[in-house]
């Protein structure tokens, strides 16, 4: 079971992103500033990270700078996932390090297919074959998006 | 016997003095011996054939020939000798006149012509021609007049009288005033008395006269004795005195002829050191001129010292009016004779006029180039006019003394030289002698011209500066000039109200004082600097700097050119803060959409979100009734969404910010993508979708993603005001304007739109119909943004409509010129003509 990295401030776009991570099969870890998603990113080693843009404590650009220059987390790939919509914000996110770049709104078919490409690519690098299980849709909300402390 | 006799010691002698004759001249090679030689010679002619006549070996008509034949030509040589010493025009003149005459009176005669008219009429001339040269004499007095007329026109009179009679008479009358003529003027050569002359020129008076006297006593039948040597004897006395004058005064007649050829040098000296003071006068106004600021200033001195020099009593510069008739002046400055008025007095000029053929021609003339003269008549005066005030022409001519010749006070001799200015006939100068009439000496010429040209070259000069200074006076710039000791040589009168110094205040002063830049003699152009006016006040200008350099590329000095930009920095410090604001108002506006944007995405995020999750939910729950309202909640976020993705779009594109990356595309994957995204809207509305594209589009440039929005846009507006009804989407390639295009054309069988309606479709936020709005839902921004794009990607789009008859939107791009190949790979299903049904 892939395990999703959310770095997400806003609850309520954190709480919506786990829970439909999680009714697709997803394992969904959460941290609401960029401190703490780095220390995530290293700690629980996810295999992808969605992460907003603008975030306390260290911004979402500085974060993705910082994992992407730590070898440790360089390989993991990182989804932006921002506000921030206009031309120039795309291309600083994907300058910053960024693997891939989606705006809120979240058009969400569209990134979890983004998700899968780079899960694919990762499995086919390195893991074996990661086939998610079909996970009946449950209801409510996914423990696992719960923070663990604020 | 005795005449025989007689004739062969005359022939005799003759020939000795012929003999004698060359001999000297062959010695001397005096020119006077050789024609006397020639005169002899005829005579020895002559009495050889009296001789050979009287031997009766010769017919007596051609006796007649010889004897008058010879004579006339004797006459001539003798007469000739004599008048070439001092041989003037009309010496010539009446010279040859009377050859004439009398050879064609002889022939005549021989001829034997019975017409006493044209004897009288020969005669007459020759007479005329005496009279003439008589009155012309320069020392003639009454008692010469007398005598003439005693001795030579009165027997010529007569001789005219007879000539009906006898007609050899007249001959004779001929003869006598050959060498009484002769015989006169030898005298008056020489004007001594010596044996030789005395001699010589009585015994031509009385060999003239031997010829009347025989024919008057022949006309009486008065017989004279010993008649041939009578007649014969002037003609020994002749000879005789001639060989006398060259013999005994041959030094005196040489000398008498040196004096006269050195009189004749020392006239040619005259003239040379007249040419020589012309000559320096000119110069002399040639160098005042030349160092003259003005020509005016000097030119009343230089007409005085030519004047003077040229002995004329009058010198004027004129300026000519070439477009009036005639020869018109009006004359600027005038030189006179202390004794003779001036034309002009004080400030006042006076105009000159030639009118008239004369006038014309004088005027052509001069604007040719050439001098112009002319003598003393009435017609050759100009009518003067003062002016201004007097219009009346004053002739200057007017009261004449009683008695010929010209007015006193009238020039007797003119002449104009035109004056040549800057390539063009500007007027003349001209001088007058009112004392004498005079024949202009080429010396003279040269000089006038040589005043002229000068005079023309100082008024180019002049008129070069003045032209310059114009320049340099109109100039809105500031001018200063300074040498390469930057000390300000000129300046220009902008430099003055600029800086507030007056022109002494500035030339000679170093150019630091003005300028406060060190680097100053640099090259520059356009460039910034500081001017220091007198007050000490800073001025920025607009500064230009260049080097002087000479002809020879030697360094000169340095120009400055500036201009002052006081008004100029502060509309241009407005100008810039104006930019800053607007580029502050841009900025502001820009952050504010960019946050508004950001704001509004996150709620739209979790509204979007949740209903997408429930909507899931509620129908894993089977709670079917909550569906619509879930998917009303959504359709309003996206919505929403859609609202601001066009705002900011139709922002940049006004801010003019969008950029596009114009690309080859494939229209075949194109048409593929869109109408698999279309496909939900399509059948919502339970539509139909024909796809109808022609098989080989190739491939069109333009911005993907963009390229998509457009056609996305059209079909989508299709879907939502059509309901079961049909959508079709046309692509093919076509050529208009010289280029090829792809064409895309979306028709529908929906509610169509009005005229109004179609006419109001880009405007922004306006559907057809605001309640269109609420019913179909839309920005109302999409076409107005398609249509901006397809404008940005060098296409165009347009639309068709009827209401209730459906709607066509007619979209073209510019074609690829390079069509991709393996086309039908990729696209794999549609070739041929495709229809896709949704």
């Amino acid at each position: 079971m892939p395990r999703i990295l959310v770095v997400e401030d806003n609850e309520w776009s954190r709480d919506i992103l786990a829970r439909r991570l999680s009714r697709r099969g997803y394992q969904v870890i959460c941290a609401a500033d960029g401190r703490r998603g780095i220390a995530m990113a290293h700690d629980q080693s996810p295999d992808l990270i969605v992460m907003d843009m603008s975030l306390p404590e260290i911004d979402g650009w500085d974060a993705v700078r910082r994992l992407k220059a730590d070898p440790a987390t360089r390989a993991i790939p990182i989804v932006a996932l921002t506000a921030h919509a206009m031309a120039s914000d795309r291309k600083r996110a994907m300058d910053a390090g960024c693997d891939d770049y989606h705006t809120k709104p979240v058009d969400f078919e569209s990134l979890v297919r983004s998700m899968e490409s780079f899960l694919e690519a990762r499995n086919r690098l390195a893991l074996p074959a990661i086939v998610p299980p079909a996970v009946p849709r449950s209801v409510g909300r996914n423990p696992a998006a719960q923070l663990g402390d604020p | 016997m005795f005449p025989q006799f007689q004739r062969v010691v005359t022939l005799s002698v003759m020939s000795v003095l012929v003999g004698l004759f060359t001999w000297i001249y062959l010695r001397d090679r005096q020119p006077r011996a050789r024609l006397w030689m020639i005169g002899w010679a005829s005579i020895v002619v002559h009495f050889a054939g009296m001789l050979l006549f009287t031997f009766g070996l010769i017919p007596s008509r051609l006796a007649d020939w010889s004897a008058y034949a010879t004579l006339i030509a004797a006459a001539a040589a003798f007469s000739l000798s004599v008048c070439q010493t001092r041989a003037t025009r009309l010496d010539r003149v009446l010279f040859w006149a009377t050859v004439a005459s009398a050879v064609a009176y002889w022939t005549c005669m021989v001829c034997n012509v019975q017409s006493p008219a044209l004897y009288r009429a020969l005669l007459a001339v020759v007479l005329a021609a005496g009279v003439w040269h008589a009155l012309l004499q320069p020392q003639r007095t009454a008692g010469s007049l007398a005598a003439w007329f005693a001795v030579a026109i009165a027997p010529g009179l007569w001789a005219a009288w007879r000539a009906s009679a006898n007609v050899g008479f007249g001959m004779d009358f001929l003869l006598f005033e050959g060498f009484a003529i002769t015989g006169w003027r030898y005298w008056r050569y020489f004007r001594r008395v010596t044996p030789g002359v005395s001699l010589t020129s009585l015994s031509f008076l009385a060999w003239g006269l031997v010829f009347p006297v025989a024919e008057i006593c022949g006309a009486l039948h008065i017989a004279i004795p010993g008649d041939h040597v009578v007649w014969d004897l002037p003609k020994y006395f002749v000879a005789f005195g001639m060989i006398m004058t060259l013999f005994e005064n041959q030094t005196e007649i040489l000398q008498i002829e040196i004096s006269v050829r050195k009189r004749a040098e020392e006239t040619a000296q005259a003239a040379n050191e007249a040419k020589g003071i012309l000559m320096a006068s000119v110069s002399f106004a040639a160098s005042r001129m030349l160092s003259a600021a003005g020509w005016e200033t000097v030119i009343p001195e230089t007409l005085s010292k030519i004047g003077i020099a040229a002995r004329v009593s009058r010198a004027y510069v004129a300026r000519v009016h070439p477009a009036e008739p005639g020869l018109v002046g009006t004359v600027l400055h005038e030189w006179t004779e202390i004794s003779r008025a001036p034309l002009t007095e004080g400030p006042r000029q006076t105009r000159l006029e030639w009118a008239g053929k004369e006038g014309n021609a004088r005027a052509a003339s001069l604007h040719r180039g050439d001098v112009v003269s002319f003598h003393a008549r009435v017609t050759d005066h100009p009518s003067i006019t003062d002016h201004p005030g007097i219009t009346e022409p004053r002739h200057i001519t007017e009261p004449r003394p009683s008695g010929s010749g010209p007015h006193p006070e009238l020039p007797k001799s003119s002449i104009l030289v035109p004056i040549e200015v800057a390539g063009s006939w500007f007027g003349f100068l001209g001088f007058e002698d009112r004392r004498r009439e005079r024949e202009w000496t080429e010396a003279e010429r040269d000089g006038f011209r040589s005043a002229a040209r000068m005079l023309g070259a100082a008024m180019t000069r002049q008129r070069a500066q003045e032209y310059v200074d114009n320049i340099l006076r109109s100039m809105e710039e500031s001018l200063l000039v300074a040498d390469t000791e930057l000390q300000i040589r000129r300046v220009n009168p902008s430099t003055l109200r600029l800086l507030g110094y007056s022109e002494e205040e500035l030339v000679g002063r170093p150019a630091g004082q003005v300028i406060l830049e060190r680097e100053v003699p640099a090259r520059r152009s356009a460039v910034e600097r500081t001017y220091r006016t007198k007050t000490g006040q800073l001025i920025p200008v607009l500064f230009s700097s260049a080097e002087m350099r000479n002809g020879s590329g030697a360094l000169e000095g340095y120009v400055w050119l500036a201009q002052d930009m006081t008004e100029l920095k502060r509309v241009q410090g407005e100008l810039v803060r104006a930019k800053e604001a607007a580029e502050e108002a841009n900025r502001a506006k820009s952050v504010f959409l960019a946050n508004m944007s950001h704001e509004l995405r996150t709620p739209l995020n979790a509204v979007i979100g949740y209903s997408e999750m429930l909507q899931e939910v509620a129908e894993d729950r089977g709670q079917q009734d909550l569906l619509p309202d879930l998917g009303r909640i959504l359709w309003a976020g996206k919505h929403l969404l859609g609202l601001i993705n066009d705002v900011l779009d139709l922002s940049k594109i006004e801010a003019g910010k969008l950029e596009l990356s114009i690309e080859s595309l494939d229209v075949l994957p194109l048409i593929h993508d869109t109408v698999s995204a279309i496909r939900p809207l399509v059948e919502k509305n339970r539509n139909r979708l024909e796809v109808d594209c022609a098989e080989a589009l190739g491939a069109m440039l333009g911005d993907r993603i963009r390229v998509r929005q457009v056609l996305f846009n059209l079909l989508s507006n299709a879907c939502k005001f059509t309901e079961n009804g049909l959508i079709r989407l046309e692509a093919r390639r076509t050529r208009s304007k010289g280029s090829d295009w792809v064409e895309f054309r979306v028709a529908d069988s929906g509610i169509g739109m009005s005229a109004e309606q179609v006419e109001r479709l880009y405007r922004p936020f306006m559907q057809a119909d605001a309640s269109t709005t609420r019913k179909y839902g839309g920005t109302g921004l999409g076409l107005a943004i398609s249509r901006e794009f397809c404008q940005m990607m060098g296409g165009s789009l347009s639309a068709h409509s009827e209401l209730g008859q459906g709607s066509a939107f007619t979209v073209r791009f510019p074609a690829a010129t390079l069509a991709p190949e393996p086309l039908l790979a990729a696209t794999g299903g549609i070739a041929e003509r495709q229809l896709v049904h949704a």
